[in-house]
């Protein structure tokens, strides 16, 4: 987990899990514009403002979560790295009986296989 | 008049002074009652704590975050079993055209009470068993954040189903108050006009437990965000925390909606105010209002159910959960989605078709977070070394019901498909795939997966699988009997379907009712197997000899929660006799502290804090 | 991370060392495991819902007297007031307030007027008075058991 960039706030890692948000929010984008450039039903300044804010405002509340739940995460990831921690749900697997033993091999960040 | 207010005061004050006696009581036995041996139910139960009172009196004063998660349990289960009863009734109403066994009344109350009680009285509340007794274990809390707002939003609870259904129990008494017959939606005109006290008891009620799961959620996001252990930061929180975090924070907002609506709804009904009056704020306010809590309410049930899966299925898969923070994302982008998709119940009532279209897009966003997950599970399955135990068939159950469930959703959320559809029977089948396909299969799965946890033993297997392999035959022949219905044109919410074969296929009809009555019962039956199974191997299955049921760390899989498992089993073992055993308390749950015995330890009181913190202190 | 349990003063009250009764001080305690209040907090609020809205005015009375005691006493019991009847009576007094205006929103506040509507056996007037009763069984009986008492902490509340 290559953390080298600081100045930037998400690394590649990172932006290939929030890519999953972008989808949802490109279907989102993608009828915003049709709805711009189709529009069978006429405008009517009330309900064209619903229309368009119904999604806008939905879109950017997701915007916002990804943005601040990514930064959250990757900052506790560095935490963790600068601890010698483990990524992994399981963390502290096998260690309970014998705390001296080394922590189990597996411990990839369950994150790791961004589109093979 | 007067002679019943004042028997009512004297009732009341009755009641006052036995509650104030139970209170003295109780401050005798603070005093006076050093030890417990434990209760009929704590004896099998691992969460038994020795150092609590006796008997039933335990449980009414528990603040313990697992008891109060197997008391959670044990509701949701007697709600289950309420709202299976009532739908069989309907079934085998509909199992032929005309009037059979019951009259309208009373089909339309049995559908009311079934549809509110499997949403809020089982779903919600077991989801909460899970999350109470094991979201603490999985983040290394000692308990929850509030333990006695904890236990106050569980006692809520008896009294809501209470209300909920009175009206069954006082409709016998010739009081005057019925049932309510409202749906679970309890559209107006409709439920403002029904005169019968049932259905303000029923709003009540309804009330009750949404202030209820509004506490739990305060709760839950308090204890997620503070009480985390050591070593968890967000980076390594579990799949299961994620989802009851979203969760609780979709309740914070919709619920709190509900019970607004409600009251509204009450004072429409009771004081003559106008909110959903025709004349008055409309009746399509109240269904604004209802769909915006009660879109969101659907995915409060289903997210997790689905962390549930996410955290059971690698276990049994061998490799860890495919693209973890896919999941862990998508399950945020669904929380955030469903504030902005509930007019998409709402398509045929003519509003504005501009704002439909809107909804429509969002609605068709959503599935994509929803297609995420099924991708990820199934890739996490793809070349595993898959274990096929009773919790792992739920979770492939549930993955392959929650494809005919979303597709099925999709479509609906087509703006041309659902003014067809809509009002039919593939409405039914639709959320059916989701709430009996994934919800209960879901909860099933993990029942099974935490069993040993919870009782120190091991369920039988044979049942498990057969209770397994009738709810997913029973669920598919049921729920795709009703998609194809719906296709017929088959209207919901009636209880005969007497057309005129002219101008409606009557006999195919017939047919795939009476398929879907067959399906509803081999499901009930299915689920009798598991209680038979439940009841039977909490008294009398084997005990477990080590604190991994599942083998669990050959794969390096071994959880939190098993981890804590351990070291209860550990320090039990360690310091216990035989005694203790018998007692239930090879997992003692005071760090090794021996049952009723006087410590001279002077760690005695930090001892259960000191064996959690171990999990994670490492 | 255990601010929130520790913090939380509550007496270990099956403590297993039998010469410490309960309502010991807070120092060595772990996770509270149980407590009476739960149930009767969720108790009162379920009744005075169903009394208030229904017009039950004896439920609606008992419940609201059940209500305000158990959350002084549970908010006793976690150590978030030293003075718990103290509390009970400030709640009472918000009832009382609570119930005088949902009486103010039918009829002027006058003695004919509001003769005349319970005369006529105004539904919500009705209510308001039994919150108004519910309010003042609670300040009374709570000013009554502190001046009985010491009030002071140590007093087991509420037997
Ligand atoms: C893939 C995402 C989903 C989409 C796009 C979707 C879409 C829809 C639509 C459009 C309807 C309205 C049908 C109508 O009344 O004409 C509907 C109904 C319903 N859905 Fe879904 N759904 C989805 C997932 C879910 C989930 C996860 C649940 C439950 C946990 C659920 C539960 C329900 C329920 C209960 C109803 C019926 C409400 C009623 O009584 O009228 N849906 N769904
Ligand atoms: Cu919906």
């Amino acid at each position: 987990m290559a953390s080298d960039s600081e100045g930037k706030t998400f690394d590649r890692e990172t932006l290939l899990d929030l890519v999953v948000n972008a989808i949802p929010l490109g279907i989102i984008l993608f009828f915003i514009l049709a709805f711009a450039l189709i529009n069978p039903f006429g405008s009517n300044p009330v309900n064209t403002a619903i229309q368009f804010s119904i999604m806008a405002v939905t879109g950017a509340a997701l915007l916002v979560l990804t943005y601040v739940s990514g930064k959250a995460i990757s900052e506790a990831e560095d935490e963790l790295e600068e601890k010698g921690l483990e990524l992994s749900e399981e963390a502290g697997a096998g260690e309970v009986a014998e705390p001296e033993s080394e922590p189990t091999p597996e411990t990839t960040d369950g994150d790791d296989e961004p589109a093979a | 008049m007067v002679g019943e207010q004042l028997a009512l005061t004297a009732l009341m004050g009755v009641f006052l002074v036995a509650v104030a006696g139970f209170l003295a009581r109780m401050e005798d036995w603070r005093s006076y009652t050093p030890l417990a041996g434990g209760s009929a139910i704590g004896d099998a139960g691992y969460g038994g704590h020795a150092e609590k009172p006796a008997g039933i009196v335990r449980w009414f004063t528990t603040v313990d975050h697992k008891d109060i998660g197997i008391l959670y349990g044990i509701y949701a289960l007697i709600a289950f079993f309420w709202g299976g009863a009532a739908v069989l009734l309907m079934r085998a109403e509909l199992a032929a055209p005309g009037f059979d066994i019951m009259q309208a009344q009373f089909y339309n109350s049995l559908l009311t009470s079934h549809g509110i009680t499997m949403l809020f009285l089982f779903g919600t509340p077991i989801i909460a068993a899970f999350s109470n007794y094991f979201i603490p274990l999985l983040i290394g809390a000692d308990d929850m954040a509030f333990p006695r707002i904890n236990a106050i939003a569980f006692w809520l609870l008896p009294p809501g189903a209470i209300l909920i259904w009175a009206g069954f129990f006082t409709a016998p008494l010739g009081l005057g108050i019925d049932p309510a017959q409202t749906s679970w939606t309890m559209y107006t005109p409709l439920s403002a006009e029904q005169a019968n006290p049932g259905v303000d008891l029923m709003l009540l009620g309804l009330h009750l437990t949404g202030v209820s799961a509004t506490m739990g959620a305060i709760n839950f996001i308090a204890t997620i965000f503070t009480e985390r252990g050591d070593e968890v930061n967000w980076a390594n929180l579990d799949i299961f925390s994620w989802t009851i975090l979203t969760q609780s924070a979709l309740i914070l907002f919709a619920f709190p909606l509900l019970g607004s609506a409600l009251i509204m709804l009450l004072l429409d009904r009771n004081f003559s105010t106008a909110f959903f009056a025709v004349e008055g704020g409309s009746p399509i306010l109240w269904q604004h209002l209802f769909w915006f809590f009660g879109h969101p309410e659907v995915y409060i049930l289903v997210l997790p159910p689905m962390g549930l899966v996410s955290w059971i299925l690698p276990k049994f898969s061998g490799r860890k959960l495919f693209g973890f923070k896919f999941v862990v994302y998508s399950t945020l982008a669904i929380g955030v989605l469903s504030f902005g998709v509930w007019a998409h119940h709402m398509f045929s009532t003519g509003i504005d078709p501009r704002i439909r279209a809107s909804f429509m897009a969002v609605s068709l966003a959503i599935a994509i977070p929803s297609a995420v997950k099924t991708f990820n599970w199934i890739t996490t399955m793809w070349n595993g070394n898959l274990r096929l135990t009773a919790p792992m068939l739920f979770c492939i159950g549930f993955i392959s019901n929650f494809v005919i469930g979303g597709i099925t959703g999709v479509f609906l959320a087509a703006i041309p498909v659902d003014l067809v559809l809509h009002d039919t029977y593939y409405v039914v089948g639709h959320f059916h795939y989701i709430v009996m396909g994934m919800i209960a299969f879901a909860g099933m799965g993990a029942l099974y997966y935490w069993f040993p946890i919870v009782t120190g033993r091991m369920y039988q297997r044979r049942l498990a699988k057969m209770h397994f392999w009738l709810s997913m035959i029973g669920t598919n022949i049921t729920f795709f009997a009703m998609l194809v219905l719906g296709y017929l044109g088959m209207p919901r919410r009636y209880a005969t379907y007497q057309f005129d074969g002219a101008i409606a296929p009557l006999a195919q009809v017939t047919t795939l009712h009476q398929i879907a009555t067959v399906g509803a019962f081999i499901i009930g039956f299915a689920q009798l197997i598991w209680a038979w199974n439940m009841v039977q191997s909490w008294y009398e299955g084997p005990e477990l000899d080590d604190a991994d049921p599942w083998n669990l760390k050959d794969d390096g899989m071994f959880g939190r929660e098993f981890q804590w498992f351990e070291t209860q089993k550990l320090a039990a073992d360690g310091g216990e006799s035989e005694e203790v055993r018998a007692d239930g308390g090879e997992v003692e749950t005071d760090g090794g502290e021996a049952t009723g015995r006087v410590s001279s330890d002077p760690r005695s009181d930090g001892g259960y804090r000191k064996a959690v913190r171990r999990v994670d202190d490492e | 991370m255990d601010e929130t349990t520790s913090d939380d003063p509550s007496p270990r009250t099956w403590d297993d060392e039998p010469e410490s009764p309960a309502r010991t001080s807070a120092e060595e305690e772990g996770p509270t495991r149980t407590s009476v209040w739960p149930l009767v907090v969720a108790m009162g609020l379920t009744v005075s819902e169903v009394g208030v809205f229904m017009g039950v005015y004896p439920l609606a009375v008992g419940g609201l007297v059940l209500f305000v005691a158990s959350v002084a006493g549970i908010t006793h019991e976690a150590g978030y007031t030293g003075r718990p009847w103290r509390l009970a009576g400030a709640l009472g007094v918000v009832l009382v307030a609570v119930g005088v205006w949902m009486v103010s929103t039918q009829v002027p506040l006058a003695v004919d007027p509001v003769v005349a509507a319970v005369g006529g056996a105004d539904g919500i007037v009705l209510r308001g008075f039994s919150v108004v009763g519910a309010g003042l069984v609670a300040a009374v009986g709570a000013a009554v058991v502190s001046a009985m008492g010491d009030g002071d902490v140590d007093d087991g509340f509420p037997a």
